[in-house]
């Protein structure tokens, strides 16, 4: 398993340094290296591994926002502009979740902004309950 | 009190904000036998506890419940991913889950109100008796004291084991191994050593942390419940990570012990801890690295298994008056298979700790309980633990087992032997009797004294061997009856003075007349 998720990262790494024929000539002789070493049966691991990674990396690009409602998105945008360094504000998903009551919650790959009423609430619970 | 409670209600509404900092998160790649792979946490720190969230999201009133959080401690740290334990359930666990980094290294929350109470590995009650209020965040991992902030041993830990007491005694602040091979008595000697501690004045009283790991939960909840019936539990706190527990909760137990201990130490007080036992913390520790992908040395066990025993044990230590004064005093428990003491696991912890008590299996099935062995039991601190009053009785005892064992053998030919060699067998032969001690009967150490006194000055060779602890027992009974003071004298003293020695020999020669008369 380690190893099929080492080569199809190695693979989206190659996919986003080169294109076209470079690429072609690449995978060519990925699979003659595969032949070589019989390795091709992890061929159906590889390609699934990297399908996730790619769906990782795309989701990473961009901020999910997680508001109330439609009409919170506007303010919790505006909060969002002060972490501009860690959010990609230009690509914003926005889903709305009831549970979180109110505020918002930011997270892309790596980073995750919890402001929501929820969290708040939870967090006074626990100092009352202490 | 409902008027306090509106009120504090009121402040936390009126204060109410959410301004949390961004956390760093990480995504799970794959989960297996207990062991995460993480991609992302940028920044984690080694044994950082990390938080586990599913995708789902849960309303409040189903958040509530705190206990369904899941954590894990970060152990490897390498170029692409991390890789965490789980403490807890590992079916919660998912590829695709967010791993929120909590900043917090591993600790857990102490306060006086644990005495009395039977907690898991992160400190959690599971007693079903409710919350322990926390007063402190204890690190699990903390550095030992160096040597300029120790204080030498020199306060005695009384066992009530006669055995242990004489031969083999015991120091605050010190480490004494008890190994041999399973069904020899381990436990119940370091049981005893807990319920002799009620014994001790409550100002000095050491407070003790009995720790579990991988045992059957109904033996937790037997010696839970004979610790409730001595009234050992008031100053005892049980910590169990049962066999049925994830590796990671048995490699923990041990560090949230001494973590415990630790509180108890820095407040000045003396601690007793017992870690029975530490090789199924090892096994522990060696399937967690295994499935880390840590390269495997002798027996299979990570190159570092020493150390996972030297840095535990050596927290176990007394202190200067500057850091309180107080001590730890460590009671590891290590299992052998076959007698065989020079495997890997006991030869390390043999190495570290400053003694070993061995129990034999062969004196066991011999009915000699507590199975000790003498010749291979030993004590690095010796009489500096000792009482002047044990010290003067259990002198000579080591020496005259020794030479018992030598003679042992001759037993069969004792018509042949010359009278001095007989009458030596025969007095020996009674010692290792007043030795035995049944379990859960510790005794206080003014009664050792008696006992010892009675034994090393031979008062006991006109009886037959099978009634010396019938004999002892009445002695305490008459002593306690009718001269209560030489009792008194000997335990606030914690000598043997020559005028209380010249009453307690009166004692028992009169004893001795009139118990042959009958």
């Amino acid at each position: 398993m380690k190893k099929a998720a080492t080569y199809a990262a190695m693979l989206y790494k190659v996919s986003q340094e080169k294109s076209g024929s470079d690429l072609g000539t690449f995978f060519s002789q990925f699979m003659k290296r595969l032949e070589e070493k019989k390795e091709t049966k992890l061929l159906p691991t590889i390609l699934s591994e990297l399908e996730k990674k790619t769906e990782r990396e795309s989701q990473g690009k961009g901020t999910t926002l997680i508001v109330r409602d439609s009409d919170s998105v506007v303010a919790a945008k505006k909060a969002l502009e002060s972490f501009s360094e860690m959010f990609d504000t230009s690509e914003v998903t926005v889903k709305e979740d009831k549970n979180i009551v109110g505020g918002f919650i930011a997270k892309n790959n790596t980073n995750l902004l919890d402001r929501s009423f929820k969290k708040g609430l939870l967090e006074m619970y626990q100092r009352l309950k202490s | 009190m409902s008027n306090a409670i509106i009120e504090k209600l009121q402040k936390e509404i009126e204060n109410f904000k959410v301004e949390s900092a961004p956390e760093s998160i990480g995504t799970v790649l794959e989960t297996a036998d207990g062991v995460v792979n993480i991609e992302g946490l940028e920044g984690v720190q080694m044994t950082e506890m990390v938080r586990f969230s599913s995708g789902g999201s849960k309303s409040v009133e189903e958040s509530l419940d705190q206990t369904g959080s899941t954590f894990g401690l970060v152990l490897n740290i390498e170029e692409d991913s991390v890789k965490a334990v789980i403490l807890g359930d590992p079916q919660s666990i998912k590829e695709g889950d967010s791993v929120v980094k909590t900043g917090k290294i591993l600790s857990v929350p102490v306060s006086e109100e644990i005495l009395g109470r039977v907690v898991d590995s992160l400190a959690n009650p599971i007693d079903g008796e409710g919350t322990i209020k926390e007063d402190k965040q204890m690190l699990v991992e903390r550095p030992a004291f160096g040597v300029i902030d120790r204080a030498p041993v020199d306060t005695p830990l009384q066992t009530g084991i006669k055995a242990i007491d004489s031969m083999v005694p015991i120091g605050r602040g010190q480490r004494e191994l008890i190994i041999g091979d399973r069904g020899t008595g381990k436990t119940t000697i370091a049981i005893d050593t807990i319920i002799n501690q009620k014994n001790e004045p409550k100002e000095t009283r050491p407070v003790c942390v009995y720790v579990a790991i991988g045992q059957k939960e109904s033996k937790t909840a037997k010696i839970v419940e004979e610790l409730r019936k001595q009234g050992a539990m008031d100053y005892t706190v049980v910590l169990s990570a049962a066999a049925s527990k994830p590796a990671a909760e048995l490699f923990l137990a041990p560090y949230t012990g001494v973590a415990i201990a630790e509180y108890f130490m820095d407040k000045g007080r003396d601690v007793l801890i017992i870690y029975d036992d530490l090789s199924k913390q090892a096994a522990a520790y060696r399937q967690m690295s295994l499935l880390l992908r840590r390269p495997p040395g002798r027996e299979a066990y990570p190159g570092d298994v020493f150390y996972l025993h030297s840095r535990l044990l050596e927290r176990s230590a007394k202190v200067n008056d500057s850091h309180g004064g107080g001590s730890i005093t460590a009671l590891p428990i290590i299992e052998t298979q076959e007698g065989d003491v020079s495997a890997y696991i006991p030869t390390n912890v043999i190495s570290i700790t400053d003694g070993q008590i061995f129990l034999d299996s062969n004196l066991f099935n011999k009915g000699i309980r507590p199975a000790i062995d003498v010749g291979l039991s030993v004590s690095r601190v010796g009489s500096a633990a000792q009482t002047k009053a044990m010290k003067k009785v259990s002198g000579p005892l080591k020496l005259s087992l020794a030479q018992f064992r030598e003679l042992e053998a001759f037993m069969q030919f004792s018509s042949d032997l010359d009278d001095a060699t007989k009458e030596k067998i025969e007095s020996s032969v009674r010692t290792v009797e007043m030795l035995k001690q049944k379990n859960n009967s510790p005794l206080p150490f003014e009664k050792q004294v008696v006992s010892l006194f009675f034994i090393t000055n031979n008062f006991g060779r006109d009886f037959p061997v099978d009634q010396m602890l019938v004999i002892e027992s009445e002695l305490f009974e008459k002593i306690e009856n009718e001269s209560p003071e030489i009792m008194d004298e000997i335990r606030t003293s914690k000598k043997l003075e020559d005028e209380t020695k010249e009453k307690l020999t009166s004692f028992i020669e009169t004893f001795v007349k009139n118990r042959k008369a009958e």
